[in-house]
């Protein structure tokens, strides 16, 4: 346990000296800030403008649940960099040769930051939410935020062999996310072509206010991380 | 201290290690020699407990290999091929680092960086170093826990004939504090030098294991080239324990004619070409 909290901290040294990935993980936070803020302000311009009762009002659950999905997704993008760079320099070998160990490691690159995602999640949840959601659908929407993120960050490790093909695959891989938004867009018999993503179901539950929805999320999830995992070269 | 029966691996369908049997005794020096993919780097991988999906049986310590728990490497120090810091740290930030990780007490950075040269660098970002100083520290990193065990991935890669010679005097240091060490190397000079024994590796399998002393002189005999003058400049060579018996090199020297005349025996690498039909160096 000393050895990961240790490799944790040095993921954070590491943070300190890339300008890049510090900017990526206060980015949320500003997400969040202009979600909160930006929105319904836009939303009274809009509304004003067209002479309309409400345009964007009916899509604030989908700004929610994007906030929900895009935090953890960012701080998994960091860990994503940071381990396709400790490859690059043949660094996972050495810590896997450690009392670290292949288990400690990736604990420490993918459990810590996913578990404090989780809680950042939860708080930007709380602090930029647009409309009022339960402690348990918040709850929910964080942990699919999380899962999704740790599938991100796993998918990105296993696709790229190293820091710039990374980059090109996190765009590709965000799409992902997308899912999210599709039950307030697309017909509910064409909707279910996407659901193999986890991110769909989350959609699903906010959109249907179903939190039951949550156990397809998260056993997709779990199959992505297995079939990641067991492919993977992290 | 290592045992290793009927070892055989694969990363494909194809078997890439087959059926490797040795053992290594504490304090000894062992070197795995031969080309570029032979399995040399595999077979330490296995060792280390990085492979464990192996058949047949590896015992570190007296550890099955596959089963290790993470104590397991609190004796093993890795000084891999390949520089293995963060290269926006500086020297002493990483061996800090990699230092911290291990739960037994850490030998002193500043002595060992001091010992290799390096005490004056220790403070500049390892992006900065040369390919000769990432060895050097990639090896202070690897005794850093004060390990039992080392392996060592070519060590000397890249290093000038002075850090080449206090790479190995460090390396034979280790080995009279009882140190086991696993060498692995191409050259063939380093492995004469500090190996008590040698396998000679070719193909994922051991095709001869003995000391390089013995495989010399199992294999060749040493010989005696001379030259004289005699139209023009001319040279023959006789085997050593022919020498008595060489006609003409006793005319010679009666005569005082000899222009030179010196003894040669065949290197490790001859020896390798000889039983492996291919050359490393």
């Amino acid at each position: 346990m000393k050895a990961v909290q240790i490799s944790f901290r040095q993921m954070l040294v590491f943070l300190k000296n890339d300008m890049m990935l510090a900017i990526a993980c206060v980015a949320p936070v500003f997400i969040g800030s202009i979600f909160c803020f930006g929105i319904p302000r836009l939303e009274g311009v809009v509304t004003e403008y067209f002479k309309m009762k409400s345009i964007l009002k009916p899509y604030y659950q989908v700004f929610d649940v994007f906030l929900a999905s895009i935090t953890p997704v960012f701080y998994c993008f960091v860990a994503a960099m940071v381990i396709l760079e400790e490859r690059d320099d043949h660094i996972t070998d050495a810590l896997y040769a450690s009392p670290l160990g292949k288990g400690g490691y990736l604990v420490s690159r993918l459990g810590i930051p996913g578990l404090l995602s989780f809680v950042i999640t939860e708080g930007l949840l709380l602090a930029f939410s647009l409309i009022h959601v339960s402690f348990l659908t918040r709850t929910f929407m964080a942990m699919n935020g999380v899962l999704q993120g740790v599938i991100f960050s796993l998918m990105v490790v296993t696709i790229s062999s190293n820091k710039l093909e990374g980059m090109a695959v996190t765009k590709l891989t965000s799409l992902m996310m997308l899912g999210v938004a599709m039950p307030w867009f697309l017909p509910e018999k064409v909707q279910y072509v996407f659901w193999f993503l986890p991110s769909y179901w989350m959609g699903k539950a906010v959109w249907c206010q179903e939190n039951l929805l949550v156990i397809p999320a998260v056993l997709l999830a779990g199959v992505w991380g297995y079939c990641l995992v067991k492919r993977g070269r992290c | 201290m290592i045992t290793v029966n009927n070892l055989n691996y694969s990363y494909t369908d194809k078997p890439f290690i087959r059926d490797m049997s040795f053992r290594v005794s504490r304090g000894e020096i062992f070197g795995f020699l031969g080309p570029s993919g032979a399995g040399k780097s595999t077979l330490q991988k296995i060792l280390t407990g990085m492979l464990p999906d192996y058949q047949g049986q590896v015992q570190v310590h007296g550890v099955e290999c596959k089963k290790h728990k993470k104590d397991f490497y609190e004796n093993i120090g890795v000084d891999f091929e390949f520089s293995t810091m963060y290269e926006k740290l500086t020297a002493r930030e990483n061996l800090n680092f990699f230092s911290s990780l291990y739960k037994k007490k850490s030998k002193s950075i500043e002595g060992l960086l001091e010992k290799m040269g390096l005490a004056q660098d220790a403070d500049k970002r390892v992006s900065e170093y040369s390919k000769g100083m990432k060895a050097r520290l990639n090896f202070i990193k690897a005794l850093l826990h004060d390990p039992a065990l080392l392996c060592l991935d070519e060590p000397t890669s890249g290093l000038d004939p002075t850090n080449n010679r206090l790479m190995k005097d460090m390396i034979l240091e280790e080995k009279a504090k009882g140190k086991t060490i696993l060498l692995t190397t191409h050259n063939m000079q380093d492995a004469t030098e500090l190996c008590d024994r040698v396998a000679f590796i070719v193909g994922g399998q051991i095709m001869a294991l003995d000391s390089p002393h013995n495989l010399i002189m199992s294999r060749g005999a040493r010989t005696v080239t001379y030259r004289w003058q005699e139209n023009g400049e001319q040279t023959a060579v006789c085997a050593l324990d022919e020498i008595s018996t060489d006609q003409r090199l006793q005319m010679l020297i009666h005569d005082n004619r000899l222009l030179s005349i010196h003894s040669s025996e065949p290197t490790l690498n001859d020896i390798f070409m000889d039983i492996t039909g291919r050359a490393l160096v």
